[in-house]
């Protein structure tokens, strides 16, 4: 299928502005805000064991007494209080395509998930409001002893593999918005690969966020045991409204011994949500996660994914896009701890800054003393669009030991005006140069991702090009 | 140079609103700069102690730092010629770069100054900040405080507080001085010294000025607190050095602080050595368009040393250009800090800004460097980048030069001198990098297998 085939089958053009389906809801919390009966509350509705109800009150505790981060983004006008804590859908479980009710059918088809792709899709686990509703497994994976599936039901039939993981990757009180995600978590998947299982086809989940003031608070748990493979792919979009939304997900992944985990996210938020996220991996011994993080939406996205090499051997890999148009702050990146020895890590970031956009690399490189002949590469390129974009570079670079070889290395510049004409004495129009050139500078990372991922991510920035330039 | 007898409350622990006016008016200052004192006492009452807490504190442990526990003023005897300072300090003089004028601070006083005729024929002017504050007060009341003002930081807001001795050195306009101007800060008494330089290079004028700080070994712990403030007129140029070998038990603050007016150009070179706790503030304001500025470092850190640098290239207009380059070793169990900030505010088009920071860890697995290099930027028509490395002497290097015949440890000395070479050789004073060049050998001392004795 020609390029743009694909892209109107996938009815991106109506991406940017957004669309809603009318709200109805199963259930919801009876009111806005937080505090220990809702939390309950929403631990009694999901019939969740004692322990889980505990960790998500103690969670709570933390939530109230961490402060809010005065680094990055302004979080100023974030109002804990106006917030739907839980929202479940609808209807329940999808057995099949044909079982998920039509107006969310309608959601998905908008949002690019046709039944074309389906065949290739091996499994979807898509969240709807703040909960799974349409979920499907290849039977051979389930042969192989593969599970994916919500989050809920991981916790419902792998009650003991989720204790025994769950919060050990991001404690409950790591930060504020991790205590948070802890306190009120629903959604998301839980993957477990069993050892030597390789997964070829990644395993795909849509997250989206469809009412207003709703939170949305995945919590996302993966385990690759020794030696098998698995990508999973997060892609976000979510409807413009006007007031504040906030996404605040948990995602912690476990590559054991010889297992290799690559988890892509494309998040296009919609301008009015705070995506406050942390992501964070182990990488064992000779194992190696990878994270593809694009960020083109929200208003202020706050998300580092971060990769600890505890085993020997281990590496880790963040490729990093944003793009940050008017009105948008991306602080975005990656943090990378080198904890064991002979570990390597690459992080590349790549941003976009346009009108009165910002674009923040924001990322920590730990070498831990003992991690001998440790290899770092931290890469950061900004491109400035407009007079007003602003870009930052904090890199956070700490070594305790000698054996080490670590490289940071950022530029920043705008796109030149002889590529501009070079483009344009071929006879592309300044726009169509624009967007080609900013296509070209995102492409290391675009070519990291799955076909309709690098496909989605051109157009949504030559969407965002329109109007650029004159 | 006092002559008078030191008030007793100036010659015991802790500072206060009293000691601050105490010591305003044993200078016999001006009523503007005694309330500009106390002024600044709020501030520091007000401002709380820095913690790990803080962003530009975060590696910085200064909890053990207790200010109440310096005495604020040290007095020394005056001397009437260079063959009267302490030996320590002659040696100082004689081993460093030639120059034209030469002051020394002896703790809290002045103890000597000296400028060549021909350059007072010219109409420069090099003190210290009191009899600045009597002969020029018009420019000194116009200048003081304007680059380190009171509020930069709880430490500049001492500086404010209860700074003497210092120096000032003003060069008129188009006057080009050819040989150095030092000043050397001279520590051997327990309690504290607080020192400020003001320059003023006026239009088109040229002068390389020295602030070199060393003591006298002691085993109670004392306290350096400085500020420094750099004004470069239209067209004119400084080269600045700030080269800091304290004895371990002295921990130094200061605040390096300049501004260029339209084609002027600022060298700043800041060498930290001793000290057990050294932490300098290097800030370049790109004010007026054209401007430039060049900002070296070297660092050497040993047994439990604290080396932290923070740097900032502001710039402000067009057209201007930074190019930073700080280099560090660390050995032993030593901790060092470089965070560096390239912001480039709305309008400043055509920047061109540039920052490098390279750390080699020799021989320890204990020590402990952390790089920050930091880009803030909002104009779009800009070149800006940035680099940081981190690793050991190079194996490869070594073995080159093995292979030739000469010893390990020898070797290792070569590949360190190449590695500070980057920055010795951009600094054309042989005399200073003679001197650099004796501290990094006594620093690198038998090796790295071994402590420094």
């Amino acid at each position: 299928m020609p390029e743009d085939n694909i892209v109107q089958t996938l009815g991106l053009d109506d991406y940017k502005y957004g669309f809603s389906d009318p709200e109805e809801y199963f259930f919801r919390t009876p009111r806005k805000g937080l505090d220990e009966e809702i939390v309950a509350m929403i631990s009694m509705h999901k019939k969740e064991p004692e322990w889980m109800l505990e960790f998500r009150l103690n969670a709570l505790k933390s939530f109230w007494e961490k402060p809010t981060p005065t680094w990055g983004g302004y979080l100023g006008d974030l109002d804990y209080d106006e917030i739907y804590y839980y929202i479940r859908p609808m209807e329940n479980q999808g057995r099949s395509w044909d079982d998920v009710p039509e107006d969310i059918k309608n959601t998905f088809e908008r949002l690019g998930i046709p039944q074309a792709e389906r065949e290739t899709l091996a499994g979807v686990g898509a969240q709807y409001e703040s909960e799974v509703v349409y979920h499907s497994l290849k039977e051979e994976w389930e042969k192989s002893g593969v599970v994916f599936m919500d989050m809920d039901g991981g916790l419902r039939e792998h009650e003991d593999l989720v204790r025994e993981y769950f919060g050990t990757i991001i404690p409950p009180d790591d930060n504020k918005f991790a205590a948070l995600n802890s306190a009120v978590w629903s959604g998301g998947s839980f993957v477990y690969v069993p050892p030597g299982v390789h997964i070829d086809i990644p395993l795909q989940a849509y997250f989206r966020i469809n009412a207003e003031n709703m939170g949305q608070f995945e919590r996302t748990l993966i385990i690759a045991d020794e030696g098998s493979y698995v990508h999973y792919i997060e892609g976000c979009t979510a409807p413009t409204y006007t007031t504040n939304s906030l996404h605040s997900a948990v995602v912690e992944l476990i590559a054991k011994p010889n297992a290799r985990i690559r988890y892509s996210t494309i998040q296009n938020w919609s301008h009015n949500t705070y995506n406050l996220v942390t992501k964070r991996a182990v990488a064992q011994e000779n194992a190696t996660v990878e994270w593809v993080d694009g960020n083109l939406g929200s208003r202020l996205t706050m998300k580092y994914p971060a990769v600890y090499l505890t085993g020997e051997g281990a590496r880790g890999e963040i490729l990093s896009v944003a793009y940050a148009g008017d009105g948008q702050h991306q602080d975005a990146g990656g943090k990378v701890v080198h904890a064991a020895p002979n570990t390597s890590s690459l992080i590349t970031s790549k941003s976009i800054s346009k009108g009165t956009g910002r674009a923040t690399y924001r990322g920590l490189l730990k070498v831990h003393e003992g991690a001998e002949s440790a290899k770092s590469r931290v890469e950061c390129d900004a491109l400035l669009l407009d007079e007003k974009a602003r870009t930052d570079t904090y890199p956070y670079i700490e070594i305790e030991e000698k054996k080490v070889s670590t490289e940071h290395e950022a530029t920043v510049s705008k796109v030149g005006e002889d590529q501009l004409f070079y483009l344009m004495s071929r006879g592309l129009s300044e726009e169509e140069a624009m967007a080609m050139v900013v296509n070209g500078f995102i492409e290391p990372i675009a070519k990291e991702l799955p076909l309709e991922y690098a496909i989605e991510l051109n157009r949504l920035i030559q969407l965002e090009m329109e109007g650029s330039v004159g | 140079m006092q002559q008078k007898e030191v008030p007793e409350v100036l010659r015991s622990k802790g500072i206060s609103a009293g000691v601050v006016e105490e010591l305003s008016r044993f200078n016999g200052e001006p009523a503007w700069l005694t309330e500009k004192r106390l002024e600044a006492w709020r501030t520091f009452e007000e401002t709380p102690m820095p913690t790990l807490r803080d962003e530009a504190w975060r590696y910085t442990d200064i909890s053990d730092v207790k200010i109440e526990d310096f005495v604020p003023y040290a007095p020394s005897a005056d001397v009437s010629s260079e063959e009267d300072l302490p030996d320590a300090v002659q040696a100082l003089i004689t081993e460093g770069e030639e120059n034209s004028a030469l002051l020394v601070q002896h703790n809290s006083e002045t103890a000597y100054s000296r400028v060549d005729e021909e350059l007072l024929r010219k109409g420069v002017v090099f003190t210290d900040l009191h009899t600045a504050l009597r002969e020029h007060e018009d420019l000194i009341r116009e200048k003081l405080f304007g680059l380190v003002p009171v509020d930069y930081d709880k430490f500049a807001a001492l500086s404010a507080a209860a700074f003497s001795g210092g120096s000032f050195l003003y060069v008129p306009r188009g006057v080009a001085v050819e040989v150095p101007i030092q000043s050397y800060r001279w520590l051997d008494t327990i309690g504290s010294i607080m020192p400020r330089t003001l320059v003023v290079v006026e239009e088109g004028a040229s002068v390389t000025y020295i602030d070199e700080y060393a003591s006298a070994d002691g085993e109670e712990p004392a306290f350096s607190n400085g500020a420094v403030e750099l004004y470069v007129g239209q067209g004119a140029s400084l080269r600045y050095v700030s080269l800091q070998n304290w004895e371990r038990n002295v921990l130094h603050f200061n605040t390096i602080r300049s501004s260029t007016g339209k084609d002027a150009t600022i060298n700043s070179l800041v060498v930290s050595l001793g000290s057990q706790l050294s932490r300098t503030n290097v800030e370049a304001g790109l004010v007026e368009t054209g401007s430039d500025s060049e900002m070296l470092g070297l660092y050497f850190a040993d047994s439990n040393q604290l080396i932290d640098h923070h740097t900032l290239q502001d710039h402000l207009s067009p057209n201007a250009h930074s190019d930073l380059l700080y280099k560090g070793a660390l050995r032993d169990e030593s901790l060092t800090v470089f965070s560096g900030l390239i912001r480039v505010e709305p309008g400043a088009q055509k920047t061109d800004a540039y920052q490098t920071n390279r750390n080699i860890i020799l021989g320890t697995d204990d020590a402990f460097a952390v790089s920050l290099p930091n880009l803030e930027i909002m104009a779009d028509d800009v070149k800006c980048s940035h680099g940081s490395t981190t690793g050991q002497v190079d194996e490869t290097e070594l073995f080159y030069l093995m292979s030739r015949g000469i010893p390990r440890r020898e070797a290792e000395k070569l590949v360190v001198f190449g590695f500070f070479g980057e920055v010795t050789s951009r600094i054309p004073l042989p005399g200073l990098k003679e001197k650099l060049d004796r501290a990094i050998e006594g620093k690198i001392g038998l090796g790295f297998e071994e402590r420094v004795a």
